[in-house]
């Protein structure tokens, strides 16, 4: 697992002694180059592309309002998700996380059960099978599925590369937390998988003439 | 530690990020728990197929110039003090807790510094209201001319204001005395008279009441309300106020000293 040492946040020039046109070419030179980072981060987290579209463009705008706050040498990566964190939850409250959270739960425990009888027979694992096979819509689509708290640990960690510390800042939860929620999301997002595969034919060969379909279309 | 408690631990197993000793019971676990073995294995790979893929893709077009537009026209403007207040918080909910955490400090200081107060000197006046009609407390003068308490009073050197004392005999009360005593610990002179079927008291001190009852009338300019049976008539003067306290009731008091009922809403 690769981790965010490199996310290139050693300024020449403090964000905090500039102004004017100077802090446009200093949030030019550090801010923007994360652009595709935060962009998927956006896709990722909000529910459709025209909301994770706005939620791109007012991250990236309260990041320039607030360039002056930025601390020159710590993860620029990592200051702009808090921001889009913060920009999602206050847009976007979901009141029924615990509900979906319980949902998944049974999905969890019966997937479980599957996986370690598919391990006795020796079967292979289906997940990593699936996520190898699968196009990057159904993966986004089995993601966008989990509930919020998992789905934003992962989106951290595990694609945007995060450290566990960074992690737990973006959240504002304790480290602890960040490290469960992240065996449970991607316990999860193999359960999601695994679903969809099956609502979709995975396995019986369909899935193979949706994905063609898929395919010609855009990424996400 | 459950079963549970260490699949908790998976993603930093697998990571690499579990404390040595964590790492260490961990390890010590799996080599007897077959199940959570097959679990941790599945994870291992699962998150190398998860690692293989590109998850990160490119800002379209369109959505970049329109964030470079954007840019641009919030580089002519600079954020309101409402959003410069939220961005001193890591989180929107810690900046919205900390502005009903100030409000409610602003509500218990002003409950301490105003209404509290407000309360005090209605309650603290009744107490000395019963205490002087019940005799518990004796007068410091006994007349029934007021120009004669109003100069014991104003020659005491115990008040720091010019007091007055009000002749009440049209009105049906013969001043019986009046004492010095103190309310809401400043100075107040304190005249007792008495009517027909009633003893009334007037309370005087500097200044003026910091806030009313919501629930006080405004009759000609006298504010008059009711609190443990009593009516409690307050006036404003230039340098002082007043309480008059009886225990008639409002209409009764209001009539008895010429002052016509006409409330304002």
């Amino acid at each position: 697992m690769h981790h965010a040492e490199d996310c290139g946040t050693t300024p020449r020039m403090g964000a905090k002694e500039t102004g004017g046109t100077d802090k446009h070419a200093l949030f030019a030179q550090w801010a923007l180059p994360h652009k595709d980072h935060i962009y998927s981060a956006c896709l990722y987290l909000a529910r459709n592309k025209d909301e994770a579209e706005d939620l791109f463009q007012e991250t990236y705008l309260r990041a320039f309002r607030f360039f002056h706050q930025f601390q020159p040498g710590t993860n620029c990566r990592a200051w702009l998700l808090t921001i889009m964190h913060n920009v999602f939850k206050n847009r976007y409250p979901h009141v029924q996380r615990a509900a979906r959270t319980l949902e998944f739960e049974d999905a969890e425990r019966e997937y479980e059960r599957k996986l370690l009888a598919d391990g006795e027979a020796g079967r292979d694992d289906p997940a990593s099978l699936l996520l190898t096979q699968m196009i990057d819509r159904e993966v986004t689509d089995a993601l966008q599925s989990l509930p919020e708290e998992y789905r934003s640990t992962l989106l951290l960690v595990d694609i945007e590369e995060l450290s566990y510390e960074e992690a737990a800042r973006v959240l504002a939860c304790p480290i602890g937390t960040v490290r469960s929620r992240l065996s449970r999301a991607r316990r999860l997002l193999q359960v999601a998988l695994s679903s969809y595969a099956q609502d979709h034919g995975y396995g019986r060969g369909e899935h193979r003439e949706e994905a063609a379909r898929a395919k010609t279309g855009t990424r996400l | 530690m459950t079963c549970a408690r260490y699949r908790d631990l998976i993603a930093a197993h697998v990571d690499g990020l579990l404390s040595p000793a964590d790492q260490q019971e961990v390890t010590q676990h799996l080599k007897t728990c077959a199940a959570c073995a097959q679990l941790f294995a599945q994870e291992s790979r699962f998150h190398t197929a998860f690692a293989a893929r590109q998850f990160i893709v490119s800002v379209p077009t369109e959505v970049e110039r329109r964030l470079q537009s954007a840019l641009a026209v919030e580089q002519t403007q600079s954020p309101s003090w409402w959003e410069r207040f939220f961005s001193l918080f890591p989180q929107p909910r810690l900046a919205l807790g900390f502005a009903a955490a100030g409000l409610v400090v602003v509500f218990l200081l002003s409950q301490l510094f105003f209404s509290a107060p407000e309360q005090d000197v209605f309650a603290q006046a009744l107490d000395s209201y019963q205490a002087v009609t019940e005799g518990r407390t004796p007068l410091d003068y006994r007349t029934e001319e007021p120009a004669q308490l109003q100069a014991a009073f104003n020659n005491s050197g115990q008040i720091d204001f010019l007091t007055q004392v009000s002749d009440l005999r049209p009105a049906g009360y013969q001043l019986k005395g009046g004492r010095l005593g103190r309310l809401m610990n400043h100075p107040t002179a304190i005249a007792v008279y008495e009517g027909r079927d009633d003893r009334l008291m007037c309370i005087r001190q500097a200044g003026t009441l910091p806030s009313m009852p919501p629930d006080m009338k405004n009759v000609r300019n006298h504010y008059i309300y009711t609190r443990n049976g009593c009516t409690i008539m307050y006036s404003q003067f230039r340098r002082h106020f007043c309480l008059f306290i009886s225990r008639l009731p409002q209409e009764v008091f209001l009539r008895r000293m010429g002052i016509e009922h006409e409330e304002k809403e």
